[in-house]
Protein backbone atom coordinates (compact mmCIF):
# COMPACT_ATOMS: atom_id res chain seq x y z
CA UNK A 1 0.00 0.00 0.00
CA UNK A 2 1.32 3.87 -1.19
CA UNK A 3 0.12 6.77 -0.20
CA UNK A 4 -0.57 9.06 -2.49
CA UNK A 5 -0.05 12.39 -0.48
CA UNK A 6 2.68 14.58 -1.46
CA UNK A 7 2.33 13.14 -5.33
CA UNK A 8 1.20 16.15 -7.63
CA UNK A 9 -2.59 15.54 -8.35
CA UNK A 10 -4.22 16.80 -11.65
CA UNK A 11 -7.79 17.54 -9.96
CA UNK A 12 -6.48 19.42 -6.45
CA UNK A 13 -3.93 21.50 -8.90
CA UNK A 14 -7.21 22.40 -11.03
CA UNK A 15 -8.95 23.58 -8.01
CA UNK A 16 -5.94 25.00 -6.60
CA UNK A 17 -5.58 27.52 -9.50
CA UNK A 18 -9.40 28.07 -10.14
CA UNK A 19 -9.59 29.31 -6.75
CA UNK A 20 -6.60 31.74 -6.76
CA UNK A 21 -7.75 33.03 -10.01
CA UNK A 22 -11.37 33.45 -9.01
CA UNK A 23 -10.07 35.33 -5.78
CA UNK A 24 -7.54 37.82 -7.92
CA UNK A 25 -10.15 38.51 -10.72
CA UNK A 26 -12.80 39.50 -7.72
CA UNK A 27 -9.97 41.63 -6.24
CA UNK A 28 -9.25 43.03 -9.62
CA UNK A 29 -13.19 44.05 -9.84
CA UNK A 30 -13.24 45.23 -6.01
CA UNK A 31 -10.37 47.49 -6.60
CA UNK A 32 -12.00 49.30 -9.56
CA UNK A 33 -15.33 50.27 -7.61
CA UNK A 34 -13.10 51.30 -4.64
CA UNK A 35 -12.82 55.50 -4.68
CA UNK A 36 -12.70 56.29 -1.24
CA UNK A 37 -11.65 54.96 2.27
CA UNK A 38 -15.22 54.18 3.24
CA UNK A 39 -15.66 52.35 -0.26
CA UNK A 40 -12.44 50.62 0.61
CA UNK A 41 -13.51 49.86 4.31
CA UNK A 42 -17.45 49.42 4.17
CA UNK A 43 -17.83 49.11 0.33
CA UNK A 44 -19.44 52.92 0.71
CA UNK A 45 -22.09 51.15 3.72
CA UNK A 46 -23.95 48.77 0.96
CA UNK A 47 -22.44 45.61 2.87
CA UNK A 48 -26.04 44.37 4.37
CA UNK A 49 -25.52 42.39 7.82
CA UNK A 50 -25.90 39.18 6.15
CA UNK A 51 -23.09 40.15 3.93
CA UNK A 52 -20.95 41.34 6.59
CA UNK A 53 -21.68 38.17 8.69
CA UNK A 54 -20.26 36.05 5.64
CA UNK A 55 -17.35 38.19 5.44
CA UNK A 56 -16.74 37.79 8.97
CA UNK A 57 -17.13 34.04 9.13
CA UNK A 58 -14.65 34.46 5.83
CA UNK A 59 -11.91 35.82 8.16
CA UNK A 60 -12.80 33.10 11.05
CA UNK A 61 -12.23 30.07 8.96
CA UNK A 62 -8.51 30.61 8.09
CA UNK A 63 -5.81 28.58 7.84
CA UNK A 64 -5.26 28.80 11.79
CA UNK A 65 -8.83 27.26 12.20
CA UNK A 66 -8.42 24.63 9.67
CA UNK A 67 -4.82 23.69 9.95
CA UNK A 68 -4.19 24.97 13.20
CA UNK A 69 -6.97 23.43 15.28
CA UNK A 70 -6.60 20.06 13.34
CA UNK A 71 -3.00 20.08 13.84
CA UNK A 72 -3.71 20.90 17.53
CA UNK A 73 -6.22 17.85 18.28
CA UNK A 74 -3.84 15.25 16.34
CA UNK A 75 -0.93 16.31 18.72
CA UNK A 76 -2.87 16.64 21.58
CA UNK A 77 -6.32 14.71 21.78
CA UNK A 78 -10.09 16.85 22.12
CA UNK A 79 -8.01 19.46 24.07
CA UNK A 80 -6.76 21.36 20.98
CA UNK A 81 -10.21 22.67 20.97
CA UNK A 82 -9.80 24.50 23.63
CA UNK A 83 -8.53 26.64 21.38
CA UNK A 84 -11.17 27.30 18.98
CA UNK A 85 -12.98 28.62 21.77
CA UNK A 86 -10.89 31.29 22.96
CA UNK A 87 -10.81 33.03 19.24
CA UNK A 88 -14.89 32.96 18.89
CA UNK A 89 -15.25 34.50 22.88
CA UNK A 90 -12.95 37.47 21.52
CA UNK A 91 -15.51 38.51 18.91
CA UNK A 92 -18.71 39.60 21.40
CA UNK A 93 -16.44 41.54 22.97
CA UNK A 94 -14.83 43.74 20.12
CA UNK A 95 -18.93 43.70 18.99
CA UNK A 96 -19.95 45.14 22.59
CA UNK A 97 -17.06 47.76 23.50
CA UNK A 98 -15.25 48.56 20.34
CA UNK A 99 -17.97 48.92 17.27
CA UNK A 100 -20.62 51.36 18.40
CA UNK A 101 -18.06 53.84 19.14
CA UNK A 102 -16.05 52.74 16.20
CA UNK A 103 -19.03 53.24 13.66
CA UNK A 104 -20.22 56.55 16.03
CA UNK A 105 -16.81 58.25 15.14
CA UNK A 106 -17.22 57.47 11.86
CA UNK A 107 -13.67 55.95 11.78
CA UNK A 108 -12.74 52.51 10.63
CA UNK A 109 -9.73 51.57 12.18
CA UNK A 110 -8.35 51.65 15.67
CA UNK A 111 -5.97 53.39 15.53
CA UNK A 112 -7.67 56.64 13.49
CA UNK A 113 -9.92 56.66 16.74
CA UNK A 114 -7.02 56.99 18.68
CA UNK A 115 -4.90 59.63 16.62
CA UNK A 116 -8.57 61.27 17.08
CA UNK A 117 -7.38 62.28 20.12
CA UNK A 118 -3.90 62.26 20.36
CA UNK A 119 -0.51 63.52 18.69
CA UNK A 120 -0.92 61.75 14.91
CA UNK A 121 2.55 61.07 13.94
CA UNK A 122 3.60 59.37 17.16
CA UNK A 123 0.82 57.81 17.86
CA UNK A 124 0.50 55.77 14.38
CA UNK A 125 4.45 54.82 14.53
CA UNK A 126 3.25 53.12 17.67
CA UNK A 127 0.50 51.66 15.89
CA UNK A 128 1.83 50.56 12.73
CA UNK A 129 4.85 49.22 14.69
CA UNK A 130 2.49 46.95 16.98
CA UNK A 131 0.42 45.85 14.27
CA UNK A 132 3.78 44.65 11.94
CA UNK A 133 4.71 42.60 15.42
CA UNK A 134 1.33 41.08 15.68
CA UNK A 135 1.45 40.35 11.67
CA UNK A 136 4.62 39.02 11.59
CA UNK A 137 3.60 36.05 13.59
CA UNK A 138 0.80 35.48 12.62
CA UNK A 139 1.74 35.70 8.95
CA UNK A 140 4.68 33.21 9.34
CA UNK A 141 2.16 30.52 11.08
CA UNK A 142 0.26 31.06 7.68
CA UNK A 143 2.73 31.29 5.50
CA UNK A 144 3.96 27.32 7.44
CA UNK A 145 0.74 26.49 6.57
CA UNK A 146 -0.11 27.27 3.08
CA UNK A 147 3.68 26.26 2.11
CA UNK A 148 2.81 22.97 3.51
CA UNK A 149 -0.34 22.65 1.96
CA UNK A 150 1.14 23.29 -1.57
CA UNK A 151 3.82 21.48 -1.16
CA UNK A 152 1.99 18.19 -0.64
CA UNK A 153 -0.76 19.70 -3.43
CA UNK A 154 1.93 20.04 -5.95
CA UNK A 155 4.77 17.63 -4.73
CA UNK A 156 7.17 20.76 -4.61
CA UNK A 157 9.82 21.79 -2.38
CA UNK A 158 9.23 23.56 0.67
CA UNK A 159 11.01 26.30 0.25
CA UNK A 160 9.49 27.20 -3.16
CA UNK A 161 5.87 26.55 -2.02
CA UNK A 162 6.47 28.97 0.46
CA UNK A 163 8.25 31.58 -2.04
CA UNK A 164 5.52 30.88 -4.47
CA UNK A 165 2.78 31.42 -2.11
CA UNK A 166 4.49 34.61 -0.81
CA UNK A 167 4.06 36.05 -4.52
CA UNK A 168 0.52 34.95 -4.65
CA UNK A 169 -0.36 37.07 -1.61
CA UNK A 170 1.67 39.86 -2.43
CA UNK A 171 -0.02 40.34 -5.92
CA UNK A 172 -3.42 40.63 -4.37
CA UNK A 173 -2.18 43.01 -1.87
CA UNK A 174 -0.42 44.92 -4.67
CA UNK A 175 -3.61 45.05 -6.59
CA UNK A 176 -5.89 46.34 -3.96
CA UNK A 177 -3.56 48.90 -2.90
CA UNK A 178 -2.85 50.39 -6.20
CA UNK A 179 -6.82 50.20 -6.80
CA UNK A 180 -7.48 52.44 -3.69
CA UNK B 1 -31.37 76.36 26.19
CA UNK B 2 -33.36 75.22 28.06
CA UNK B 3 -34.54 72.40 25.53
CA UNK B 4 -31.02 71.65 24.52
CA UNK B 5 -30.15 70.30 27.94
CA UNK B 6 -32.61 68.70 27.91
CA UNK B 7 -31.37 66.71 24.54
CA UNK B 8 -28.28 66.33 25.92
CA UNK B 9 -28.95 64.67 29.35
CA UNK B 10 -31.27 62.28 27.51
CA UNK B 11 -28.38 61.48 25.02
CA UNK B 12 -26.17 61.14 27.87
CA UNK B 13 -28.73 58.68 29.52
CA UNK B 14 -28.39 56.88 26.24
CA UNK B 15 -24.58 56.57 26.40
CA UNK B 16 -24.99 55.45 29.88
CA UNK B 17 -27.33 52.89 29.50
CA UNK B 18 -25.74 51.55 26.24
CA UNK B 19 -21.82 50.95 28.76
CA UNK B 20 -23.90 49.64 31.18
CA UNK B 21 -25.04 46.81 28.75
CA UNK B 22 -21.75 46.48 26.65
CA UNK B 23 -19.71 46.12 30.34
CA UNK B 24 -22.30 43.54 31.60
CA UNK B 25 -22.00 41.69 28.85
CA UNK B 26 -18.57 41.93 28.01
CA UNK B 27 -18.15 40.87 31.93
CA UNK B 28 -20.56 38.00 31.56
CA UNK B 29 -18.77 36.53 28.64
CA UNK B 30 -15.24 37.11 30.43
CA UNK B 31 -16.19 34.98 33.70
CA UNK B 32 -18.05 32.43 31.71
CA UNK B 33 -14.67 31.86 29.82
CA UNK B 34 -12.30 32.09 32.31
CA UNK B 35 -14.34 29.86 34.40
CA UNK B 36 -13.92 27.27 32.00
CA UNK B 37 -10.25 28.19 31.34
CA UNK B 38 -10.08 27.81 35.11
CA UNK B 39 -11.98 24.71 35.64
CA UNK B 40 -9.50 23.42 32.66
CA UNK B 41 -6.54 24.00 34.42
CA UNK B 42 -7.24 23.09 37.91
CA UNK B 43 -10.32 20.80 37.98
CA UNK B 44 -8.62 18.48 34.82
CA UNK B 45 -10.68 15.14 36.56
CA UNK B 46 -13.84 16.85 36.87
CA UNK B 47 -14.00 17.93 33.31
CA UNK B 48 -12.95 14.17 32.16
CA UNK B 49 -15.72 12.93 33.41
CA UNK B 50 -18.22 11.03 30.68
CA UNK B 51 -21.72 12.84 30.57
CA UNK B 52 -22.36 9.63 28.10
CA UNK B 53 -20.05 7.67 26.93
CA UNK B 54 -18.01 9.49 24.41
CA UNK B 55 -18.93 12.97 25.61
CA UNK B 56 -16.77 14.44 28.57
CA UNK B 57 -18.26 16.99 30.38
CA UNK B 58 -15.13 19.32 29.34
CA UNK B 59 -16.55 19.08 25.54
CA UNK B 60 -20.05 19.70 26.63
CA UNK B 61 -18.51 22.92 28.62
CA UNK B 62 -16.71 24.13 25.91
CA UNK B 63 -19.60 23.87 23.37
CA UNK B 64 -21.84 25.48 26.16
CA UNK B 65 -19.16 28.31 25.92
CA UNK B 66 -19.77 28.89 22.34
CA UNK B 67 -23.40 28.80 22.65
CA UNK B 68 -23.05 31.87 25.51
CA UNK B 69 -20.90 33.90 23.08
CA UNK B 70 -23.95 33.81 20.73
CA UNK B 71 -26.79 34.11 23.44
CA UNK B 72 -25.03 37.62 24.45
CA UNK B 73 -24.60 38.81 20.83
CA UNK B 74 -28.05 38.28 20.45
CA UNK B 75 -29.13 39.49 23.41
CA UNK B 76 -27.11 42.83 22.46
CA UNK B 77 -27.89 43.04 18.86
CA UNK B 78 -31.79 42.79 20.02
CA UNK B 79 -31.41 45.49 22.82
CA UNK B 80 -29.38 47.50 20.12
CA UNK B 81 -32.47 47.54 17.42
CA UNK B 82 -35.24 47.50 20.19
CA UNK B 83 -33.85 50.23 22.90
CA UNK B 84 -30.73 51.75 21.42
CA UNK B 85 -31.70 52.54 17.82
CA UNK B 86 -35.14 53.73 18.70
CA UNK B 87 -33.77 55.91 21.47
CA UNK B 88 -31.17 58.01 18.91
CA UNK B 89 -34.10 58.50 16.37
CA UNK B 90 -36.08 59.79 18.96
CA UNK B 91 -33.15 62.03 19.70
CA UNK B 92 -32.53 62.80 16.00
CA UNK B 93 -35.72 64.26 14.88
Amino acid sequence: MSSTVGAPNVVAIVFFVAFIGLSLAITIWASRRTRTAEHFYTAGKSVTAWQNGLALAGDYMSAASFLGIAGLVALSGFDGLIYSIGFLVGWPIVTFLIAEPLRNMGRFTFVDVVALRLQQRPIRIAASLGSLAVVAFYLIAQMVGAGNLVRLLFGMQYELAVVLVGLVMLAIAVRLALGA
Amino acid sequence: MRHESADLSALRAVSAARWRIALSLTIAMMVVYFGFILLVAFRKPLLGTQLVPGLSLGMALGAAVILVAWLLTWIYVRWANRHYDAALRGLRR
